[in-house]
């Protein structure tokens, strides 16, 4: 290896330890939420006391069902589930990053479950929209919200990104071929 | 792999050493061993050329064809 490139190397190995360090730090923060919004949700604390949202439906009353409840905190619980496997992932390709080793199997697989982890944003928006046609609304007002969000994007970078992915492992397969040249 | 790389055999003749033959060579030991265990997908003839000036041997001394082991992989 060449000095200059040994110093690329080496800028590539003392960022990706930053890296590492912020989505540690983002995985943390998302694992807190995650569990401070099971308790206010199990308590029905506020803001989750009068009203609780699936979807783009909002319940709303002076007591939501349990089931109507438990349905958001899962809703909710999976949200975060996702953005916590997509730290996890992150945190183990800058791992790799951070030690030198750039491309190679383990590399590739990572940016696959980072490309279908994206993907699970949209699948699940249209649990979203499915779910609350089954929920039970006798006791509970019920209404439609629009946030005005698709995940249209989600699902295009996720596809980018597991295509992407495909290709470099084709490219590490040849890069590997080349290296049982003598 | 029906080629068969013999070298070895030829290192134990002429009793040199991977390491030493590697440096030699201009190539990494662990490159070298590649060739040795017969896990390499291909030589170059700069490669061999170097590997047979340093042993004093011929390509065929390094390198066997096996009918057989060629049979069979055409089988599978």
């Amino acid at each position: 290896m060449t000095s200059e490139a040994a110093q690329r190397l080496e800028k590539v190995q003392k960022y990706s330890v930053s890296f590492k360090r912020l989505f540690r730090f983002l995985f943390v923060v998302v694992a807190l939420a995650l569990v401070v919004q099971t308790i206010l949700i199990v308590t029905g604390a506020e803001p989750y006391g009068s009203s609780v949202r699936i979807g783009n439906t909002e319940y709303s009353g002076d007591s939501i069902p349990f089931a109507i409840r438990t349905i958001a905190w899962l809703g909710t619980t999976l949200g975060l589930a996702v953005l916590l496997k997509l730290n996890f992932h992150l945190i183990k390709l800058f791992s790799l990053y951070a030690d030198g080793k750039l491309f190679n199997r383990e590399n590739v697989h990572q940016i696959r479950q980072i490309g279908i982890t994206v993907l699970l944003f949209p699948a699940l928006w249209v649990l979203g929209l499915i779910v609350p046609g089954f929920l039970p609304t006798d006791d509970v007002a019920r209404s439609l919200v629009s946030s005005g969000q698709h995940p249209f994007t989600e699902l295009i970078v996720g596809a980018i990104i597991v295509v992407v992915a495909w290709i470099m492992d084709v490219g590490r397969e040849l890069r590997e071929e080349q290296d049982l040249v003598v | 792999m029906p080629i068969i790389v013999n070298l070895d055999v030829v290192l134990a003749q002429r009793k040199m050493r991977l390491n030493t033959v590697a440096e030699q060579v201009g190539i990494t030991a662990q490159n070298l061993s590649i060739l040795k265990t017969g896990k390499a997908r291909a030589i170059r003839f700069s490669t061999l050329e170097k590997l047979c000036e340093i042993l004093d041997c011929q390509p065929g001394d390094l390198l066997a064809y096996e009918q057989d082991q060629a049979l069979d992989s055409e089988d599978r």
